[in-house]
């Protein structure tokens, strides 16, 4: 615990200098919420409040889509930030969303954050837990005295494991998490393993696969709201006239409808955080389909970044060979 | 018999469905129209509807790439149904249900002979009961 109270430390002697110099008039950070497991995103604007911020491994939501409307628009704010939530900030300024002018980024270097759903396959209610933070173990405490430790390894986050920039680039100041050498995630690709293993199975498999893991879906909207990238202003399966999307969980078709158009809408997008996974109650690996349309952009395009906004003359043509005219 | 929604470009494929009527030349009669202002306004949600409303195989047809009345219509088409197709083959559904043919306003021969070979293909396959909305079908 010492190494992440060192951390929190230094974030808030940061941010309570920040505050008093009046340079911000407003910070975005995590505090603690209801859950031992689950840090919740926390304004403050006082210095004598800074004592409210925290961060470590379960430091999930992202915060930078808390930027974009609401109170925080158009005012001097700053913004703590891991490397996924730069990268998505980065692709607001792009599309004209937010005015980097007034955000003050702090930057912190990320070493993954945990998965709930990764670690009830360890513990029956990991919510009842508190968790120690010990080099590459871990220890979850229950309040009745139980002890449980395992490996840091195997309740990261899967996206934690294949991020490219875990410590944000080109931000105004840089915290180094004092955890991230003892914890830094190994670059295992998990989740490509399994497109590629997908890839090669047969037909009935895979739409097997697919219709009993879609299925579970309740249309809780849970991944819609967690991801940082998927927030138009109005929601294509919020418009009411015509209805694209029912209430109806018993059809696949409604399912696949759902889960290919949020792919296609964030796909090329994607900042890779991973929150939809960990939002999900049902555990269903939709991810798998913008990580494979990506995949696919990356194969056919050569290009990650908004791929789906432009189109050249010069790109693959997988429909006619020889292609007239 | 089988459905199937043919998304035409209203410059050049919905064209040459036109020259192929009035040059009289054939064609199944199991295709439905839908005459669409460019190509790249057909997106992956108008696609996967037809397949839950009762088609059992799609088409887009576009001008030829280099030949868009928007000058860059066409090119979008391309990239998202190619992703579209690979998708719904992950997935495990038939991509070959989708087609995407580049007809120009004069060719009419090919737009006649692009939908006898789908249609057949479609025949083949059968109906398309995998992206079927079920509530959509009459009670039996």
């Amino acid at each position: 615990m010492p190494k992440t109270q060192l951390t929190k430390d230094k974030l808030q002697q940061k941010v309570k200098e920040l505050l008093e110099s009046e340079k911000i008039e407003a910070f975005v950070g995590y505090g603690e919420g209801d859950l031992s497991l689950k840090k919740i995103p926390l304004v403050i604007t006082r210095p004598e409040d800074v004592s409210k911020l925290t961060f470590d491994q379960t430091s999930t939501p992202l915060l930078s889509r808390y930027l974009l409307d609401g109170e925080l628009k158009d005012k001097k704010v700053g913004i703590l930030l891991k490397g996924c939530d730069k990268r998505a900030l980065d692709l607001f300024e792009k599309e004209n969303r937010i005015n980097k002018e007034n955000i003050y980024t702090l930057g912190i270097s990320c070493n993954g954050v945990i998965s709930i759903n990764k670690m009830s396959e360890y513990l029956n209610d990991p919510t009842e837990y508190e968790l120690n933070f010990d080099g590459e173990k871990v220890k979850a405490s229950s309040k009745t005295g139980e002890e449980v430790e395992f490996d840091y390894q195997d309740i990261l986050s899967p996206h934690c494991h294949i991020c490219q920039s875990p410590t944000p680039e080109d931000v105004d100041d840089l915290i180094e998490n004092e955890a991230s050498e003892a914890l830094v995630p190994i670059k295992e690709d998990g989740i490509m393993d399994s497109i590629i293993e997908l890839e090669k199975a047969s037909k009935e498999e895979k739409y097997q696969y697919f219709i009993e893991s879609l299925n579970r879906c309740r249309r809780c909207f849970a991944c819609r709201e967690a991801c940082p990238v998927c927030n138009c202003p109005k929601c294509l399966f919020d418009i009411e006239n015509p209805r694209f999307l029912d209430k109806s969980t018993e059809e696949s078709a409604q399912h696949q409808y759902y889960h290919i158009l949020r792919a296609f809408h964030v796909a090329d997008r994607c900042v890779g955080c991973g929150e939809c996974e960990r939002a999900c109650p049902e555990e269903i690996p939709f991810y798998l389909l913008h990580e494979k349309i990506k995949k696919d952009i990356d194969e056919m395009f050569g290009e990650k970044e908004d791929a789906l906004s432009y189109a050249y003359p010069d790109d693959v043509e997988p429909f006619e060979e020889g292609g007239e005219a | 018999m089988i459905k199937i929604a043919a998304f035409c470009c209203n410059w050049c494929s919905y064209a040459g469905a036109d020259l192929c009527g009035s040059s009289r030349l054939k064609y199944p009669a199991d295709i439905r129209i839908i005459r669409v202002p460019c190509s790249s306004r057909v997106d992956a949600s108008l696609v996967l509807r037809a397949f839950q409303k009762g088609a059992d195989g799609v088409m887009v047809n576009g001008c030829h790439p280099g030949d868009c009345h928007y000058v860059s219509g066409n090119y979008h088409t391309r990239r998202r149904m190619a992703l579209l197709k690979n998708l719904l083959k992950f997935m495990g559904l038939d991509d070959e249900r989708l087609e995407v043919n580049w007809i120009s306003g004069s060719e009419a021969g090919k737009f006649q002979q692009t939908v006898l070979d789908f249609t057949d293909k479609i025949n083949k396959l059968g109906p398309a009961e995998e992206m079927r909305d079920m509530r959509c079908q009459k009670p039996s």
